[in-house]
């Protein structure tokens, strides 16, 4: 089943050449309602205005780390389902296990191509 | 104090720098050839532009991952300031060449012998 790529997409990342390239490629893949944050909390403010049907985040951010971005939005119960994606230079296998546990759809490790960001929410969503 | 030519994180920043803007140019030129072949009427040449362009904006990530080994070297013995964090456990920024694990690591540990990656829907 196709993925509606008319959906709103969060993108949160301190580095804004980093939300640059994201949107990017997102805009490659057909996504066109592309917000961006640049910390954890103000992803927080979006998420409680707007219905995002992706996120997107970095992990090592201040001063609330994706990770517990993350745990926020799994509490919520009107986002506890809403896929999340990790995109990170944090490449142990501690932090792949935590972001798991924690309820991450995905994973992708900086750097990352087209090809792979297409394959992870491709996995999460439906064909992208 | 370690002389920062010889510190490691110096040399992997130098290597990724290196390797974006190698990678940057190959693309840009592409394009520029792209571009004067369908000037000359091979409009086809045209068709490659697009995976050029794409491939400039991944180079581009360079500049987040050598943010974060900078902060690295800062953190480090005898650089700056010591850097307090708490979890710091988990934030240890990108992983020396050859470490850490690779997207396909990753996706292994993500595979459902519980439950991510999840499909949604």
């Amino acid at each position: 089943m196709p993925v509606d790529k008319a959906m709103n997409v969060l993108v949160v990342d301190d580095y804004k050449t980093m939300v640059r390239i994201i949107r990017g490629l997102l805009e490659q893949l057909g996504f066109r309602n592309i917000d961006d944050a640049i910390d954890g909390p103000s992803a927080l403010e979006q998420i409680r205005a707007k219905d995002y049907g992706l996120i997107l985040s970095d992990w090592n951010m201040s001063p609330m780390t994706g990770l517990e971005l993350l745990k926020h939005v799994r509490a919520d119960p009107r986002t506890k389902s809403t896929p999340f994606v990790m995109v990170t230079a944090e490449a142990k296998t501690e932090n792949v296990l935590v972001a798991r546990q924690a309820g991450v759809n995905n994973y992708i490790i900086k750097p990352f191509t087209l090809a792979v960001l297409k394959q992870k929410l491709t996995t999460v969503l439906g064909e992208v | 104090m370690t002389p920062a030519k010889d510190h490691p994180i110096i040399a992997t920043i130098r290597a990724e720098i290196d390797d974006a803007a190698n990678r940057i140019l190959d693309a840009a030129e592409a394009c520029l050839a792209g571009l004067a072949a369908a000037r000359r009427g091979e409009t086809a040449a045209l068709t490659g532009i697009d995976a050029e362009l794409t491939r400039i904006m991944e180079a581009c990530a360079f500049q987040d991952i050598v943010g974060q080994r900078l902060s690295q070297l800062v953190a480090a013995p005898g650089y700056g300031a010591p850097s307090v964090s708490a979890g710091a456990g988990l934030l240890n920024g990108p992983a020396p060449p050859g470490e850490g694990l690779n997207q396909t690591g990753i996706d292994a540990l993500m595979q459902p012998s519980g439950q991510a990656a999840t499909r949604i829907g």
